[in-house]
């Protein structure tokens, strides 16, 4: 079978597949080259939950918290969460994603696999239909292999492609939050007052917060060590 | 098809935002290796002696490492400044009316009365080496509330130090 089409077929069904992460992975890169900012080296891709929870803590001691830059900020991480948390649950599984969605996106896959389950309907006791469909199925077996091959590696290339883009847009957009959330809260005297009173930290910024955080929290709980994996980005 | 980020929302303002984000960092880059410095030789600038290094954090700002040659002017008698110095290398002499009234070396702070009372410098600072490498910062004073038990040690010490220097004055004053 000529390998365009088996590449042809693969390639609509990852076009098809990520039109929507490729749309915002488009725009976001392009916002991110045209206006020459820099993505940080470290990885603030698993900040969201926390910021989430700093933001909702501070707005309620300050009402005034949350202006109209880190509410823009805080709602598109949160919007790109929401794309690559099921993005990549989606494509955890290369071979799943194969046998579940693919077979029946390829014309020359699914056809066949019709043609098999005819074929089945028909055998009962005839041996020559018998034989003609073990030779059918033996060649839709060989054909899947082929296809699995093909679509591993362009899936997987597109796969790495969109995630990745997408997680430097993430990173960008946590690294801004993170700033912007700690410039209001240096600015608010609730806030202040309650890093104050509570004792949290002289200095108002996440390291901190965390390292009080953690400080009140039972050791080794899933929160304890996502609290601990975040202040090791701030070094 | 919907959409969910939308990062044409952002105005050329939120942009200047976003890249003041940045200088920001990068002065904060500088202060923290500034900072590590500092603390690496806490125990020599006597107005920090007894102070929790994290309470040093939160009450210097403006830390940097700056470098003179000879004859430069590090402080200029009658400006007002608060920028506090400490000398890592080299050696500084002391103008008063023009008139050589001290010198400053290695381990030595200086500017820190004029600095602390908001008063103008009364003498001038020169390097009197080929080089010298001074440590320059300044103090939060604003931050009485957060950090009172900090600030409260620094002005102890300030006092054992202006006591010491008007010692000094007095000895050789009582010399001459």
């Amino acid at each position: 079978m000529d390998i365009t089409i088996i590449e042809d077929e693969v390639s609509y069904f990852c076009a098809d597949f990520f039109q929507d992460a490729a749309i915002e992975a488009e725009e976001g890169i392009n916002f991110i080259e045209q206006n020459n900012l820099d993505i940080p080296k470290e990885n603030y891709t698993i900040l969201p939950k926390f910021l989430n929870v700093i933001i909702q803590r501070f707005r309620v001691l300050d009402s005034g918290f949350v202006g109209p830059l880190l509410e823009k900020v805080s709602k598109d991480m949160q919007s790109l969460e929401k794309i690559l948390i099921p993005l990549k649950k989606d494509t955890a599984n290369l071979q799943e994603l194969f046998n579940n969605e693919f077979i029946d996106f390829s014309e020359v896959l699914s056809d066949l696999q019709n043609d098999i389950s005819n074929q089945r309907i028909r055998t009962k006791g005839n041996l020559e239909l018998k034989k003609r469909l073990e030779e059918s199925e033996h060649r839709f077996e060989e054909l899947k292999k082929i296809y699995l091959e093909v679509f591993s590696e362009m899936f997987y290339d597109d796969k790495q492609y969109y995630i990745g883009s997408l997680l430097s847009i993430l990173n960008l957009m946590a690294f801004f939050c993170d700033k912007l959330i700690w410039e209001e809260a240096n600015e608010s005297n609730f806030i202040k007052k309650h890093f104050q009173v509570q004792k949290i930290s002289k200095v108002l910024d996440s390291k901190s917060y965390l390292l009080h955080a953690t400080s009140l929290m039972r050791p080794y709980t899933s929160e304890y060590e996502y609290y601990q994996a975040c202040i090791r980005i701030y070094k | 098809m919907h959409k969910d980020i939308q990062v044409n929302i952002y105005s050329s303002k939120d942009i200047e935002a976003f890249l003041q984000i940045y200088e920001e960092e990068a002065a904060q880059d500088e202060q923290s290796q500034s900072l590590k410095k500092l603390l690496s030789v806490q125990d020599k600038i006597s107005i920090f002696r007894d102070i929790d290094p994290e309470e040093i954090k939160a009450i210097v700002y403006d830390l940097k490492f700056v470098k003179f040659v000879f004859k430069d002017y590090v402080i200029e008698e009658g400006e007002k400044k608060s920028e506090i110095f400490f000398i890592i290398n080299g050696e500084c002499q002391v103008f008063h009316n023009k008139k050589k009234i001290g010198k400053l070396r290695a381990g030595e702070i200086f500017g820190e009365a004029a600095a602390i009372f908001g008063t103008t410098r009364n003498a001038s600072v020169v390097c009197s080496t080929k080089e010298a490498t001074l440590l320059s910062f300044s103090i939060d004073q604003d931050n009485m509330e957060f950090c009172a038990s900090a600030l409260a040690i620094l002005y102890r010490n300030l006092a054992f130090e202006i006591n010491a220097k008007l010692a000094y004055s007095n000895e050789q004053f009582s010399k001459k």
